[in-house]
């Protein structure tokens, strides 16, 4: 038994790409994201999910990707950091996080566009309170959030303002 | 004049949030042999042995480096007193043993599972106080005692100024380690290229880095390049080495290209924290409110390795008396070797706990003699001209007074301040504090301060674009970002027009460290030097300039008088924080911040509210959540579920920086530092303002909520001038 | 970076198939869920089994239903964010909302399954540490070694069950469904946990938590769930506090319970605290009187954040302050 397990061949489907390939089942997704697919925009920061620096999108919801197997991702539909961006543009968080400085240090940006990202998918309105809700799962040790959660407002308010026009 | 104060986007916001950036783990290459440390794991002991065979014989192991690997084992920013690998003993947890190199993680892994060391514990030191005395054990045998420093600062006489003076306080106070918590854990990777050695990482000074991980090998500095990838947060923790010893050896010896990559643990375990701080002071006021005399003792638990505790102590020491001009001060500050985790820089340097107890005292002070905690203030407050402890004026700009008048105005207008509390009275009381705070921009004490930039320009017959090459760290700061904007201002240019070369000792000059609040003014005033002299060559073949920027001369404090000219240039700020107190639980709310800077001149607005935001993220943090524990030199905490940084559920809603301009005589247009000011005063504010609301004082940091409870049971037993006259009534109420 | 140690990976895809799985592997296979905490107490080498079961791919454990007549089934696939925001939770069983919403942070709710945070495991200062550390202090009851590092002379193991979801569901009285190789057996949730924090679940190793059921909720309901934490996100409770009362149409309590949780490996329930309430009409009086047998009965030990005397003090301040929410806001069934 103690032969490492063979690994195993899968694809992901990562930002709308379908990717073959081949990790052992005690990979996390984090991992193979970062080591395998060269996607190190989702960043490690505890590895045992305590601080949301790794959150990455599973079908829509925010996951942790330290605490998630790359196996138990196999059709599912992942988006990371380098996914947000549509075809040659900003997605209108990553604008207003770079417009509102929301990004300092910028290791926990990552993970924190992304939950942002869910929630607004979810409430293109949200209050105040409710942006800080959704986002009380990733830490920042640098912005204090006021610029954080100043951008996702912003941002909600563009998307919503698109949507009209 | 067109850039100044404006909200540029930062130059790497871009990389930032498209995921782009690249931090030390990023560039891990799959080539590279990684690198696995064998910790201590014990307090203090002697090494007997340390047996590598089984680990070498571990498939994928390459090699287990020691001691007797390291050609010169001892390193320090100020005393190189700290092995790269133990030689003989250990004298903390996180004291690194041996190196395992493997060529991949899990041999790395398994290889540092089998190393095989033989102790002998040693009696550990794990209190400071106690680790004074004479007949303690010595953490670094051959020493008198464990001190590694004592402060002593006079100016006129105490004992008689305390025989005169109206009332006379006593106090105790205590605060506990700060993890930095940067996000990024500990990581780089170290590999020769054209016959230099890179080491590249995240820290907060190339040079400096560069200098100690020569020497560590014998090479020369040229024969080591220190490289800056992206730097997920520092404040202050990246300032000793922790990984970058170890690629370099390691790439050294075995010539090839080397990487690790920490995780929160070990980062937690393995780089040090802010000081623990016991501090008992004596302040005396005269009946008209002029504080006559304030005698501290200080004395900060300094861990194992001397780090930067010399220097945090001399900070700690002569911030004893905060932003007051006392005629009569005796300050004795002592750090003391112990065998935990080492204390050293971490944003605020030692002010944040001198502030605790003096900002407390005044307060008290205030209401012994029945006088408005802020009129007090006001009394006392440090002028243009005010003598410092040390026996000189302080340098010119002083605007302490100016900065707590304007805390004052915009408490009254955002916060429930100066006005009767008309909410029924329950277990939940509000209530407001103030307090101010000084920290030196730069540093202090004669040690050698400059930076140096140069900056050349191109263009036909108008100046079209501008390189400017200076080795400044952007730890997150937006170091870069407000150097471009100087540099931009300067040379009429757009910020996009000047490249900014400044992550590579090989290929930007020293600007001196990304610490002591410093690089706006340091460096900004090399790369503004550097434009204007390098403008006055344009139109020319060489429009280029070397500048560097000394500013005015420091001195260490003459060893009898103990006077001298300590620091160059002080931000100064003031804070009013409203808290809620839930005296049923002791646990504490707080509501609003009132945030007041003089800022000198903000290069760039947001850059600055977003240090005083982030940085109250952490003042928050320190004062009621962050309680780094430690048994026997263990720490009982190493994990972010039990270390607790506040979220955004744990911040206050209402968060106001508030910005001055007064000018500073150094700093670019005027610009001083910021970014380690709101930690200064916010945990004497916030103890004030636990006082408003209950007349209980909290005089232990963390201010746990058990800790508060004990606090609100021992007000019953203070004396009557002591408590306020209504406990519900904000602090304005006692005038 | 800790990384998990290497097992192979064996998802299941129906009840059968896990119990089929379990039952092969024995001891050598421990089944997941949402994977958040047994993953995270892998990299600590907690547990290092060899084959997981994946419960994930089972969809039709993952449902929320209510009826009338049989009251609410939670599969136990169920996120913890289903159950926070089912609207027949927030409506019927508003304690057991609230305390999901309560549970770590809005990924954690979303990873995690309410099989999950019932099955958690016990946790203490000494034991959720990382294998250096644990083997430097020579390891303690649950770990192998034959002392508790929390109470020398204890025989058992005083590990804390943390789980925010335990005590509402013990205070609404819910049963526990167990699949195993000989079919299903009910438990009630009090049988479900042990008095000792080194197997503190009385499910057999090959066995799966496939349901949890609670009787339908009675007219006049009412109930509350309060959490000492030191933050208002991530942290696991210091102390939770369950309650659940009926009124008749009167206004008198008919029924109670108070169970306690994050003491020591199960909830407590406090069963002289419930007998202070009925019969009253929730009178500040009674609820003092409830919350002082509530502070009796709860033993906290020096296991998880804060002190042992601070837990020990907030019983009697948590357990009134949820005697308050269910005799004022707490909504009514």
């Amino acid at each position: 038994m103690s032969v490492a397990p063979p690994k195993m061949l899968a694809t992901l489907r990562v930002n709308g790409a379908e990717i073959a390939c081949a990790f052992n089942p005690n990979r996390t997704l984090l991992e193979v994201l970062r080591e395998d697919l060269a996607l190190t925009g989702t960043k490690h920061g505890c590895e045992m999910g305590h601080c949301g620096a790794c959150t990455v999108l599973v079908d829509g919801e925010t996951v942790l990707s330290c605490l998630t197997l790359a196996v138990e991702c196999v059709d599912r539909e992942i988006v990371t950091v380098e996914g947000m961006a549509g075809a040659g543009e900003l997605h209108p968080l990553q604008r207003a996080f770079v417009e509102c400085g929301a990004a300092q240090c910028g290791y926990c940006t990552p993970g924190m566009l992304l939950s942002a990202a869910a929630l607004l998918e979810s409430n293109g309105a949200p209050r105040k309170s409710e942006i800080e809700a959704a986002l009380a799962g990733n830490l920042c040790r640098c912005t204090g959030y006021v610029k954080i959660v100043e951008a996702v407002a912003l941002a909600a308010e563009r998307m919503r303002e698109a949507a009209h026009a | 004049m067109t850039l100044l104060g404006k909200r540029l986007a930062r130059p790497d916001a871009l990389d930032k949030v498209t995921g782009a950036a690249r931090y030390p783990a990023d560039i891990v290459r799959d080539d590279m042999l990684r690198l696995k440390v064998v910790f201590a794991q014990r307090a203090h002991a002697r090494i007997l042995s340390i047996d590598t065979a089984e680990a070498l014989a571990v498939p994928g192991v390459v090699a287990v480096l020691t001691a007797r690997d390291v050609p010169y084992n001892r390193y320090g920013l100020v005393e190189e007193d700290q092995p790269v690998l133990c030689d003989g003993v250990v004298r903390y947890w996180g004291d690194k043993v041996a190196l395992v190199v493997a060529e991949n993680v899990r041999a790395a892994e398994l290889g540092a599972q089998c190393v095989r060391v033989a102790y002998e514990d040693l009696p550990a030191v794990t209190d400071a106080r106690a680790g004074m005395a004479r007949d303690a054990q010595r953490v670094h045998a051959g020493r008198a005692d464990n001190v590694l420093k004592h402060v002593r600062i006079r100016k006129g006489d105490v004992e008689r100024a305390f025989a005169s003076a109206h009332v006379v306080l006593e106090g105790e106070f205590e605060t506990s380690w700060q993890e930095h918590a940067y996000l990024q854990p500990d990581a780089g990777v170290a590999y020769y290229e054209d016959g230099t050695l890179v080491v590249e990482t995240a820290g907060q000074w190339l040079h400096e880095d560069r200098k100690q991980l020569a020497k560590m090998l014998g090479l020369a500095p040229e024969e080591v390049a220190v490289r800056y990838a992206k730097i997920g947060g520092a404040f202050g923790g990246r300032e000793d080495l922790s990984v970058q010893t170890l690629l370099a050896l390691a790439t050294w010896k075995l010539q090839r290209p080397t990487a690790i990559v920490w995780s929160r643990e070990e980062s937690i375990v393995g780089h040090h924290k802010r000081h623990p701080f016991w501090i008992r002071a004596k302040w005396g006021a005269a009946r008209d409110g002029r504080i006559v005399a304030a005698q501290t003792e200080l004395i900060a638990d300094g861990g194992a390795y001397a780090s930067t505790s010399a220097e945090v102590l001399k900070g700690a020491t002569l911030f004893a008396t905060s932003t007051y001009e006392i005629e009569n001060v005796a300050s004795d500050g002592y750090a003391v070797y112990t065998n935990n985790v080492p204390s050293g820089a971490f944003r605020g340097f030692g002010a944040p706990q001198a502030h605790f107890a003096a900002e407390c005292m005044v307060t008290r002070l205030a209401h012994a003699l029945d006088l408005d905690p802020v009129e007090i203030r006001r009394r006392n407050v440090y002028r243009e001209g005010s003598i410092e402890p040390t026996q000189h004026p302080l340098p010119a700009g002083v605007s302490a007074a100016a900065v707590l008048e304007r805390c004052v105005e915009e408490a009254r207008a955002r916060m429930h301040y100066g006005m009767p509390d008309l909410r029924p009275r329950t277990h939940l009381r509000r209530g407001v504090g103030i307090a101010s705070g000084i920290k030196n921009v730069g540093y202090s004490f004669g040690f050698p301060e400059q930076a140096t930039a140069t900056v050349e320009l191109f263009g036909e017959r108008e100046i079209e674009r501008a390189i400017v090459r200076v080795g400044a760290a952007d730890v997150g700061q937006g170091a870069h970002a407000a150097l471009r904007q100087i540099a931009a201002e300067t040379l009429g240019l757009p910020p996009h027009a000047v490249r900014m070369i400044t992550d590579d000792s090989a290929r930007a000059p020293d600007a001196g460290s990304a610490s002591a609040s410093r690089l706006t003014l340091m460096g900004g005033r090399a790369v503004k030097d550097a434009a204007d002299a390098a403008k006055a060559k344009f139109p020319g073949p060489d429009a280029k300039a070397t500048v560097q920027f000394r500013p005015p001369a420091t001195t260490a404090l003459d060893p009898q008088t103990t006077a001298g000219r300590p620091n160059y240039s002080y931000g100064y700020v003031s804070q009013a924080v409203e808290v809620e107190v839930d005296t049923r639980t002791g646990q504490i709310r707080i509501l609003k911040i009132v945030s007041a800077h003089d800022v000198g001149r903000a290069i760039d607005e947001q850059l600055v509210e977003g240090q005083i935001e982030g940085c109250l993220a952490q003042a928050v943090g320190y004062v009621l959540t962050e309680h780094l524990q430690l048994r026997d030199g263990k720490i009982l905490t190493p994990h972010f579920s039990t270390y607790l940084l506040p979220t955004t559920l744990d911040m206050p809603t209402e968060v106001y920086p508030v910005l001055l301009e007064l000018a500073d005589p150094n700093g670019p247009f005027g610009a001083r530092g910021v970014a380690e000011m709101p930690l200064v005063p916010f945990a004497g504010a916030v103890a004030n303002a636990i006082y408003a609301a209950t007349g209980a004082w909290v005089t232990q940091l963390p201010m746990t909520p058990e800790r508060v409870l004990a606090a609100l049971s021992a007000s019953a037993q203070l004396v009557p001038h002591e408590r306020p006259r209504d406990p519900v009534m904000p602090l304005d109420q006692h005038r | 970076m800790q990384r998990l140690p290497p097992f192979s990976y064996e998802p299941a895809r129906s009840v059968a198939e896990a119990v089929a799985l379990l039952s092969k592997y024995g001891a050598d296979a421990m089944p997941v869920s949402g994977g958040t905490d047994l993953y995270a107490n892998m990299k600590q080498r907690l547990f290092a089994p060899k084959v997981l079961v994946g419960l994930r791919p089972i969809r039709a454990l993952r449902f929320i239903a209510y009826d009338d007549a049989r009251g609410l089934e939670i599969g136990a696939l169920a996120t913890v964010r289903d159950l926070a925001e089912s609207e027949i939770v927030v409506a019927r069983y508003p304690a057991l909302a609230r305390a999901a919403s309560s549970i770590s942070t809005p990924q954690l709710r979303a990873m995690g399954t309410v099989g999950g945070n019932l099955c958690l495991d016990t946790r203490c200062n000494y034991y959720n540490q990382n294998l250096d550390w644990r083997a430097a202090l020579g390891f303690c009851l649950k770990n192998g070694a034959d002392i508790c590092r929390v109470a020398t002379g204890s025989r058992t193991c005083l590990a804390v069950n943390a789980s925010d979801l335990a005590p509402v569901l013990q205070a609404f009285g819910a049963t526990v469904h167990l699949a195993g190789a000989g079919g299903e057996r009910t438990l009630d949730i009090a049988q479900f946990f042990t008095d000792d924090g080194r197997n503190a679940l009385a499910r057999d190793a090959r066995e799966i938590l496939v349901k949890i059921a609670l009787p339908p909720a009675q007219p006049g309901t009412r109930s509350a769930y309060r959490k000492l934490r030191q933050r208002a996100s991530f942290d696991f409770p210091l102390l939770g506090v369950a309650s659940v009362v009926r009124l008749d149409a009167g206004g008198v309590c008919r029924d109670a319970r108070v169970v306690l949780n994050a003491l020591g490996p199960r909830p407590v329930e406090a069963l002289e605290a419930a007998q202070c309430l009925i019969g009253t009409r929730l009178e500040p009086e009674a609820l003092a009187v409830a919350a002082d047998a509530a502070y009796k009965v709860g033993k906290p030990m020096e296991n998880a954040g804060t002190t042992l005397a601070y837990r020990k003090r907030m019983l009697r301040v948590f357990t009134r302050r949820t005697l308050e929410d269910v005799a004022g806001a707490g909504a009514p069934a």
